[in-house]
């Protein structure tokens, strides 16, 4: 059963964060709540207040800019995403990443911003979003803040975010010409959570040498980890699936993952080499 | 032969309420002044409880009754082995042992009542696995027992094993192992009890075995003192069955006695946390295996020797050997068996009945097995299993006699469909087939003193039938089957007949919902009753419309002459007029139903069923051999079904298995560490969605089972008893590696590719 | 905390106190006794507590009941037309043989309607997308599509 708690519905973001800095560590943002009403219903969280932002218009949008890239508000829901013209046909590996996450009830309600703050290290978005370059804003009363993706998490459903902070907005740059994502889970069931996930950008020159590389995995430690040592392996380099297979391997031994029910380090590891070299084929077949 | 309603695409009778929600399961059943109950279970999978303090969750408003194990008498026990007390008192033995209870005006504060009783333990030694169990210096669970070997001496021998070892040319030997696995009904378990104000008991219940719970429930009212009361079972709709709900449980008896207490209606359902741990899921086993065959490919012996987790206390999980016994004596013609199981406690969840009732487990051994004596006679293992498939007329080793018998056509309709010849051992792309057969009992199963059921039958003024039975309706579509043997045999429209079957006060006496027996059983008690009707009937109209009785035939509701059709008579103006007359008659009829089987008898011989199905399996499955995924590509499932009554609801009844099957070999697993459950909900213990279902492919072979109702034998649970070994044979004819151990998990599937590699 | 919200519910407005900790789903089964929509497990991984609000699918377990406020909820009890005892939906199920226990099916028959709500003409692919969040543990889902596609046939 979820604990009683005050029900604050702010009209705007300014008053959620006049909201937030006033009741702090005794309050919790839902954005949907697909993840924070399990949590609330385990007992695990029992906030006195919740600030309910879902329906906040101002944050629900996908913009897309030439020049300035995608922008995401926070309570955009996965369907949307999705479901998004403009992010199909800019930002495929988006769009089918969500496709496969969690049910479509989940996906009608959750929120982007929602999903973020969970910081499942085994959530699909974060791992796509980071090798896409992708930047996180954070506001409170005190002003913005903008980091990278990556920077964000900081441990097992931890962030950077304070007390007082709401996430905004997610702004991915328009991807540079001659670019190629891929991202991959592995698991049992289609739309299962991941045992690992793997994403992968990589840009190439004119002459098919690559230029930019990021790598991302999910599930594969406490955060979303860049597989920067195997980056380094293709950057410099053409096509060339040994090479990719080398990187995997480089990618299995730069993470850390655990033993848990449903894998091994060990095969955490081996997945992670083969969906890396398998993402880098894909991400490059994707130019 | 033609029929009218019989082998027609007949909708269920109770689908209209389930569509629009008006169904009521047993959450949606409250009563004036229903209180709402909760159990406390144990921290320690084992430990001594050295006090219980309930004071506080007393005195919290709400609360209006607290019990724990002094509540009840002291030596009560319920299970089948009476090893289990309903609130443990001294000791616990598993996680899911049940300390205390509360009842409270809302679940909230029952809830609340619970964190407010404290309850000190001494932490025991716990055993999980059972060959430590079995080890002379293990500490001994149930001291009133002497040893964790249940007294259970499960032993079959036909033949001579050890002189066919010997002859055979070829022999194998292996070990498989299979994990728990749980039913996941959609609705959980849970029922409402209240006593009247003559101490007679209700219980709305879930039950599969209203008859037998009955029984149950009655013995302990009179254990509470209540002698010679009454207790009359309401079946609520069945959210799933699957044979969860084939034993009483703790959490009834608990709310017996709560609502005893408070002389209020209590209801107790469970949470899906609890629908996962403290309910009981298929045994676990480890299985050692040797089959032998000479150089014909004629099998020449099979040996099975077996150990199964009993977990801590005895419900049916324990009887499985029982039908083990079945396709290990008696799939393919096999002259030597030797079998024997043993079931040891531990200080795991204990076990239950699942469809298939210990078949899936054994079969997964003999037909992962035979693939290996196939591959090590070389023999093609179609051809072993053609040159070994049972026969019409056969009595096997066990004493089973097999009346129709279609599997021949089983193995050679999946061969066809799954291209074997052309497909088989090409290892192309990393694919391959594989198959697997099995028999069932299809007539019955005589498990219990009895096997029959009861119907009652009467007719209305109006035309219509009203059929009382025993049956229960566990989604299946007995009430529909049964509505549609009634009508075929009367000769009235489908909608006509209403079948009742939820209440033990005005339906009588059924073994219950199991061993896939309600079509055939519960069916042929209703043809019986109907013939009995009938016959009465035709006298009637004889006299009505003048003509000898052979003479009356009756369709779609009207009666008339065969040799004059001019000469006609709706039934309901017949029926009213026999009914308003001087010294009227209504017409009524009776029948009880138990089938020509036997009891296994001490040497666990006898003709168990008084029919037997059969089918095969055929998969063809793609490994990717980097990550040892397993993807089904195409899956056919052919059933010698005696008869189709309604090829609608049998569909359903093989699509259901093959998936709960593909789920058994691929993803479901219970996962259990020092007896915590691991993986109690839906995210973590993987059924199959809509995404996952692979193609299937049905084939039905009819072969008209003489003593089943119009040839129907039982369907219920041989879906799932060949799916895992037809999918572990495929995955070894695709890559060359064999998973003995269940489920077949990627991560085995590529240690098992690295092991072969190194060698 | 007690609070009033009002919204549409099957068509009609409903005004009602509540608590502002309930869920939607114990809102709809525990106070209005909608009996309709199931818990089967109350983290919103089965679906059984689907429920179409503003025509989209959603898990009631996980909904919080103050977020209905002025939205259009449907439940399986409302959404045959005026005078229609069953919606083509559920005549589809019943003909089909899409339900055993029954249990899954309003909320995988809202799943549906949430569906035929985006598409008219949906494929097999998105049947399964509409239904994926909602598990059935008795007729491997091969008659709950054949239902959904009759019914689409049937529109």
């Amino acid at each position: 059963m979820i604990h009683d708690f005050h029900y604050l519905r702010p009209d705007s973001l300014q008053e959620a964060m006049t909201m937030l800095s006033e009741y702090g560590d005794r309050s919790k943002i839902l954005c949907g709540g697909q993840s924070l009403l399990i949590v609330m219903r385990q007992g695990m969280v029992a906030p006195e207040y919740v600030i309910d932002i879902k329906h906040l218009n101002e944050l629900n949008y996908i913009r897309f800019d030439e020049k300035k890239g995608l922008a995401i508000g926070a309570t955009t829901t996965h369907r949307a995403i999705e479901k998004s013209d403009v992010i199909k046909r800019r930002y495929p590996v988006i769009a089918d990443m969500e496709n496969r996450l969690a049910s479509i009830q989940t996906r009608n309600w959750g929120t982007i911003g929602g999903n973020l703050a969970h910081a499942d290290p085994a959530g699909d978005p974060a791992p796509v979003l980071i090798v896409l370059g992708a930047e996180i804003t954070l506001a409170s009363l005190k002003g913005e803040r903008t980091m990278l993706l990556e920077e964000f998490f900081v441990d097992y459903f931890t962030t950077q975010l304070n007390e007082d902070e709401i996430i905004k907005e997610i702004n991915v740059p328009v991807l540079p010409p001659r670019s190629g994502c891929a991202y991959q889970k592995f698991n049992l069931l289609r739309n299962d959570m991941g045992i690992v996930g793997v994403a992968v950008k990589v840009t190439l020159n004119e002459a098919g040498v690559c230029t930019d590389a990021k790598i991302c995995l999910g599930n594969a430690g406490r955060v979303p980890i860049r597989a920067r040592k195997a980056e380094g392996a293709v950057i410099g380099q053409k096509y060339d699936e040994k090479l990719f297979a080398e990187a995997g391997k480089i990618a299995s031994e730069e993470c850390e993952p655990v033993s848990d029910i449903h894998a091994s380090e060990e095969f955490r590891r081996h997945l992670v080499s083969v969906l890396t070299r398998r993402m880098l084929v894909a991400a490059w077949k994707a130019i | 032969m033609s029929f009218n309603i019989i082998g027609k695409k007949i909708p269920k009778k109770d689908a209209p309420f389930k569509v629009t929600g008006q169904a009521l399961y047993i959450d949606d059943v409250e009563l004036p002044g229903m209180l709402y109950g909760k159990i406390l279970y144990s921290k320690y999978p084992h430990a001594r409880i050295l006090h219980i303090d309930t004071s506080k969750a007393e005195k919290l408003p709400g609360v209006k009754a607290v019990i724990t194990a002094k509540d009840f008498p002291p030596h009560f026990r319920i299970g089948f082995m009476k090893d289990n007390p309903p609130l443990k008192g001294t000791k616990v033995l598993s996680t899911r042992d049940e300390i205390a209870a509360v009842c409270a005006i809302s679940p909230e504060i029952a809830e609340e009542a619970l964190d407010l009783i404290s309850v000190e333990y001494e932490v025991l030694q716990g055993i999980f696995d059972p060959l430590v169990a079995m080890r002379e210096d293990a500490p001994i669970l149930h001291e009133e027992v002497g040893s964790n070997i249940l007294k259970l001496p499960w032993r079959l021998v036909c033949g001579d094993v050890e002189k066919a070892k010997k002859e055979s040319a070829y022999v194998v030997e292996d070990t498989f192992t299979t994990q728990w696995v749980t039913h996941c009904c959609l609705a959980t378990s849970g029922c409402v009890a209240y006593f009247d104000v003559n101490n007679n008991l209700t219980m709305y219940s879930n039950t599969q075995i209203p008859s037998l719970a009955q029984n149950e429930f009655l013995e302990a009212l009179t254990a509470l003192g209540l002698r010679n009361r009454r207790v009359r079972i309401i079946q609520v709709t069945i959210g799933g069955g699957f044979g969860s709900k084939l034993d009483t449980y703790p959490y009834e008896y608990i709310a017996i006695l709560l609502a005893l207490k408070t002389r209020k209606p209590v209801k107790i359902v469970f949470s899906r946390d609890e629908e996962f741990f403290a309910t009981s899921p298929r045994q676990c086993t480890i299985t050692k295996i040797s089959q032998g065959c000479d150089r014909d490919g004629r099998l020449t012996f099979r040996e099975v020797e077996m150990i199964l987790d009993n977990g801590a206390y005895t419900s049916w999980g324990a009887t499985t050997p029982s039908v083990m016994m079945m396709p290990i004596s008696s799939l393919y013609r096999v002259p030597n068996v030797k079998y024997t199981a043993t079931c040891v406690y531990t200080n795991n969840t204990y076990c239950q009945a699942m469809r298939g009732y210990g078949n899936p487990q054994a079969t997964f051994a003999i037909e992962s097995s035979l693939d290996h004596l196939a591959e090590e006679s070389g023999i093609d293992p179609y051809d072993l299993r053609i040159i070994n498939a049972n026969e019409p007329g056969e009595i096997t080793p066990q004493g089973f006699r097999v009346t129709t018998c279609g599997l021949k056509e089983c193995i050679e309709e999946v061969a066809k469909r799954l291209n074997w010849k052309e497909k088989r051992g090409r290892g192309l792309k990393k694919r391959g087939v594989g198959i697997a057969s099995l028999i069932h009992v299809g007539g019955g199963a005589r498990v219990y003193k009895s096997d029959g059921c009861g119907t009652i039958i009467k007719m209305d003024d109006f035309g219509k039938v009203d059929v009382f039975t025993g049956a229960s309706d566990i989604g299946q579509g007995a009430d529909t089957v049964i509505a549609q043997i009634v009508a075929e045999e009367l000769g009235v429209p489908v909608e006509d007949v209403n079948v009742i079957h939820n209440d033990t006060d005005i339906c009588p006496w059924d073994v219950g919902v199991h061993a896939s027996r309600t079509t055939f059983v519960a069916g042929n008690s209703a043809l019986f009753a109907a013939k009995k009707i009938k016959k009465k009937l035709l006298e009637i109209l004889s006299k009505l419309l003048e003509v000898p009785p052979e003479d009356v035939a009756i369709k779609n509701g009207i009666a008339f002459s065969k040799s004059d059709p001019q000469k006609s008579i709706p039934l309901a103006r017949a029926l009213r007029r026999i009914h308003f007359t001087t010294g009227g008659s209504m017409l009524m009829a009776e029948h009880f139903y138990d089938p020509q089987n036997e009891n296994l008898n001490k040497e666990f011989r006898g003709n168990l069923s008084a029919a037997y199905a059969y089918g095969t399996h055929g998969v063809e499955v793609e490994v990717d051999t980097e990550t040892g995924k397993v993807k089904i590509l195409k899956y056919v499932a052919a059933h010698d079904v005696g008869r189709a009554i309604n090829p609608l609801l049998l569909e359903g009844q093989i699509y259901g298995g093959v998936l709960q099957g593909i789920g058994y070999a691929l993803s479901e697993k219970m996962i259990y560490d020092n007896g915590y459950l691991k993986n109690g909900n839906f995210l973590d213990y993987k059924i199959l969605t809509v995404r996952d279902v692979p193609p299937v492919e049905i084939v039905i072979i009819e072969t008209n089972e003489e003593a089943g109702p119009f040839g129907a034998k039982g369907i219920g649970e041989p879906g799932l008893v060949p799916t895992a070994p037809a999918i572990a044979n495929a995955i070894y004819d695709a890559v060359g590696v064999r998973i003995r151990d269940l489920p077949i998990t990627p991560e085995k599937v590529l240690k098992a590719l690295k092991e072969k590699n190194k060698g | 905390m007690k609070r009033e919200i009002k919204f549409k519910l099957n068509g009609e407005e409903v005004t009602a106190e509540v608590e502002s900790h309930w869920t939607l789903l114990y809102f709809l089964r525990e106070v209005l006794k909608l009996k309709g929509t199931k818990e089967g497990c109350g983290y919103g991984e089965c679906g059984a507590c689907t429920v179409v609000i503003d025509k989209m699918a959603v898990n009631s377990c996980l909904f919080p009941v103050m977020e209905v406020n002025g939205k259009d909820v449907l439940t399986i009890e409302g959404i045959s037309g005026p005078g229609e005892a069953l919606h083509p939906l559920q005549k589809a199920f019943i003909e089909e043989g899409a339900v055993q226990c029954g249990f899954c099916t309003p909320g995988m028959i809202m799943s549906a309607y949430a569906l035929f709500e985006e598409k008219k003409n949906p494929d097999d692919e998105d049947i399964k997308e509409a239904i994926e969040g909602n598990l059935c543990r008795c007729t491997g889902y091969v008659k709950i599509i054949d239902a959904i596609n009759a019914a689409k046939r049937g529109k």
